[in-house]
């Protein structure tokens, strides 16, 4: 049995009983018991569970990872979806990466290319790259907004790049109004950028696929491709090939 | 000029989610009419119409000049209209002058319809002579090849008393002799006086019978044209039309190292001479007309036929594939063209279609731990977006939702070679583009991939290279950023020699 499958298990069977011991996942599962012990290490590195002697507990205390992550529900879809645009972008392109947190991830996927230059308005996805000298950071200026620079001062700034490849993460993608935003500094900023890319990706959950946003930043086709996780309705995956658009449905099935 | 004998204007038609759209066809006295368009472009649904089979939406249909009831022209198509399928339907047991005196028996006693075997021998004899055809007239049908036994078909055409002959589609493998000799057969029903509608896939055909042509595509007639004035690349150009490449998720991925060689691979005299590499997290597009022996490529790989020659490597070493257990259990895996009778268990539900291949990781002394089954299942159903009704049987869900119970299936075997055999032919949109994800998931994983499908468009904008198989070989096998659609059409319908 792979890996997937038994820490799935692991998971469902901590979450009823609240502990067990490595004999009994080991006769559960029919592995040997150092299999199980690694795969309650991977666990507890994750921060599920608590390892004992002989065993595991459920872990219920709060982590000391970003309090932001911690609560994200979507996180292994954004992994799936920064998994995708890795395999999008070539050593030594030219990209921007506008602020969102699907996009924090893919920028932390991205940080292991070489000699990428990255242009971003975002201090989180700035930081991503904190660890990997060979990648060039261009950090924009502007007014701080919670985590993202904005306003005509970023936009000045933006004007002296252009860039092979641009993700845009928006907050709302709808058949009847296009791409939408959640403020009107997000939405020209994104405009913006999209004028001085050659390409154009949209990074959207499934889930805001149909929702609405206050502010329009321009009809679905002005976009190459989409990547979203695997939930997105059937509906859209038709519209948007009606379209041609390259829609990516991010899926990490396939066990190596 | 004089009135046509058949034509069609304005047709419509819409079955099973395909179309024809505003048709305009027609046919004169002594005419052999070419009809061109990739499969399944509706040449034979067309001709369905043509023939009475099928009756049209809306429209207008006349024959000999005169507009006809859809009832009425169904009724006189039967009588005037002989049509010549693809799959030939001779009667095996009985012998050649039987099978093509079927529908005219020269009967000695007409009640007690005792038949004439005197007559019949001579009238067939008479005939075998006159198209100087190579068989015997007491030879059983069974016997006979099928090259020989297209001729017969067509030679059917020729002693009936229709008007209009529909020739569908003469085998892609036959030998130029043979294939001469369908000409001279062609040539007679033509000189008899009868209208022919000729559909083809060989460009040569075109030029070398062909009074007229058409081409048809995606149920639309891209026009016609008269053959004496119109070039090879302006038909080429008919057929291809607009390709649009752009809309396919193509991630990129260097191939790693080689996973699978094929050396001198020959089947018969069916297939002779491949040889190809593929990569790891490469997709390798194979294309070629229908009968090219695509289908036939896959189950040589797959261990699925006997007696293939030539060697096969994987990873480097050589092995024998001598059955599909073999190819399995080397990680291969293949996802028929036809999914109803080749790849589905219908009397089980999805779960088990799913795990049946995976069974071996979930066992533990002879008996299969379901719960933990059950729940990986429902992992890979879940991730893959296929409804959820358990226990019922797999035959109720959709084309799309079988299609990626399919995949799952193999993607939880993990195999490392995935052959698709037209592996999106008949599904709708949202369940291709489901499809066409799943296997930017494998090649991120360094799954190598042959793709096989006669769609060019989804050929060129999916896979790394292309082969087109033509004349039982590999023609190319190249970039796809090195090929246009106009020339894989031009080496696909390329003949012998």
């Amino acid at each position: 049995m792979f890996a997937i499958e038994r820490i799935r298990i692991i998971k469902n069977y901590l979450q009823k009983e609240s502990k067990v011991s490595v004999a009994k996942l080991s006769e559960l599962l029919n592995v040997t018991e150092v299999t199980i012990r690694r795969d309650l290490e991977k666990l507890e590195a994750e921060g599920f569970l608590q390892r004992t002697h002989g065993g595991a507990v459920i872990n219920n205390l709060v982590q000391d990872e970003p309090a932001e992550e911690q609560s994200d529900k979507y996180l292994i879809e954004r992994q799936e979806i920064a998994d995708t645009a890795f395999h999008l972008v070539s050593d030594n392109d030219m990209i921007m990466i506008t602020e969102g947190l699907t996009n924090v991830q893919v920028a932390r996927r991205l940080s292991r290319k070489n000699n990428l230059t990255v242009i971003t308005n975002d201090v989180r996805i700035a930081l991503e790259f904190k660890n990997s000298p060979s990648n060039n950071l261009i950090l924009l200026g502007g007014d701080l907004n919670e985590y993202a620079v904005y306003g005509q001062l970023a936009i000045n700034n933006m004007q002296y790049f252009s860039f092979n490849h641009l993700f845009v993460e928006v907050d709302a993608i709808n058949k009847q109004t296009g791409m939408m935003a959640s403020s009107i500094s997000k939405a020209s900023l994104i405009q913006k950028a999209m004028q001085s890319a050659e390409s154009t990706t949209v990074v959207c959950l499934a889930k805001y696929f149909g929702e609405k946003s206050l502010y329009r930043i321009g009809s679905i086709e002005t976009a190459d491709r989409i990547i979203t996780n695997s939930a997105l309705d059937d509906s859209y995956k038709d519209y948007l090939f009606g379209l041609n658009i390259k829609i990516y449905t991010s899926v990490d099935i396939y066990e190596e | 000029m004089n009135t046509p004998m058949l034509e069609l204007k304005n047709v419509n038609l819409n079955i099973d989610s395909f179309s024809l759209s505003n048709i305009d066809l027609d046919l004169y006295k002594d005419e052999i009419h070419v009809i061109m368009g990739e499969n399944r472009s509706g040449k034979s649904l067309l001709m369905q119409v043509v023939s009475g089979a099928i009756l049209p939406d809306s429209g207008q249909l006349f024959l000999n000049g005169e507009e006809l009831k859809y009832k009425t022209y169904a009724a006189r198509a039967k009588r005037d209209i002989v049509y010549v399928r693809q799959d030939a339907d001779l009667m095996t047991n009985l012998t050649v002058a039987e099978n093509l005196y079927f529908h005219k028996m020269p009967y000695k006693n007409k009640l007690l319809k005792i038949i004439d075997q005197n007559e019949l021998n001579y009238m067939c004899q008479k005939l075998i002579d006159e198209l100087n055809l190579p068989f015997s007239i007491y030879d059983k049908i069974s016997s006979l090849g099928l090259a020989q036994r297209q001729i017969i078909e067509f030679c059917k055409a020729y002693v009936s008393d229709a008007k209009i002959a529909i020739l569908d589609e003469p085998f892609a493998s036959l030998t130029q002799n043979e294939r001469e000799l369908l000409y001279e057969v062609v040539k007679n029903i033509k000189a008899k006086g009868t209208g022919i509608f000729y559909i083809t896939h060989k460009l040569e055909d075109v030029f070398l019978i062909g009074d007229r042509i058409s081409v048809i595509r995606d149920g639309r007639m891209v026009g016609t044209k008269l053959v004496a004035n119109c070039t090879k690349e302006e038909i080429i150009k008919m057929l291809s039309g607009q390709y649009i490449q752009k809309r396919y998720p193509k991630i990129d991925k260097k191939a790693g190292k080689t996973v699978l060689s094929v050396r001198n691979l020959g089947f018969e005299d069916k297939l002779e001479n491949i040889s190809f590499d593929l990569a790891k997290g490469e997709i390798l597009g194979v294309t070629g007309l229908a009968g090219s022996g695509r289908t036939l490529l896959a189950n040589c790989l797959f261990g699925a036929v006997e007696n293939v020659t030539g060697q096969v490597f994987l990873n480097g070493s050589e092995v024998k594939i001598k059955s599909p257990h073999d190819a399995i259990s080397k990680g291969i895996a293949l996802i028929p063209e036809n999914r109803m009778t080749d790849s589905i268990f219908s009397c089980w539900d999805v779960n088990d279609n799913v795990s049946v291949s995976a069974l071996k990781r979930f066992t533990n002394a002879f008996m299969i731990n379901m719960p933990i089954l059950r729940q990986a299942v429902l992992d890979y159903t879940t991730k893959l977006n296929i409804s959820q009704n358990p226990g019922n049987s797999i035959l109720e869900y959709s084309g799309g939702n079988q299609q990626k119970a399919i995949f799952a299936k193999w993607i939880m075997s993990r195999a490392k070679i995935f052959i698709l055999d037209e592996p999106t032919r008949g599904l709708d949109i949202a369940s291709k583009i489901d499809i066409y994800n799943f296997i930017n998931d494998l090649v991120k994983k360094d799954v190598g991939i042959i793709f096989i499908s006669s769609d060019i468009e989804e050929i060129l904008g999916l896979c790394d290279r292309v082969a087109v198989l033509s004349s039982r070989t590999l023609a190319c096998n190249v970039s796809t950023k090195d090929i246009t659609v106009e020339q894989i059409i031009e080496l696909a319908t390329k003949d012998d020699e």
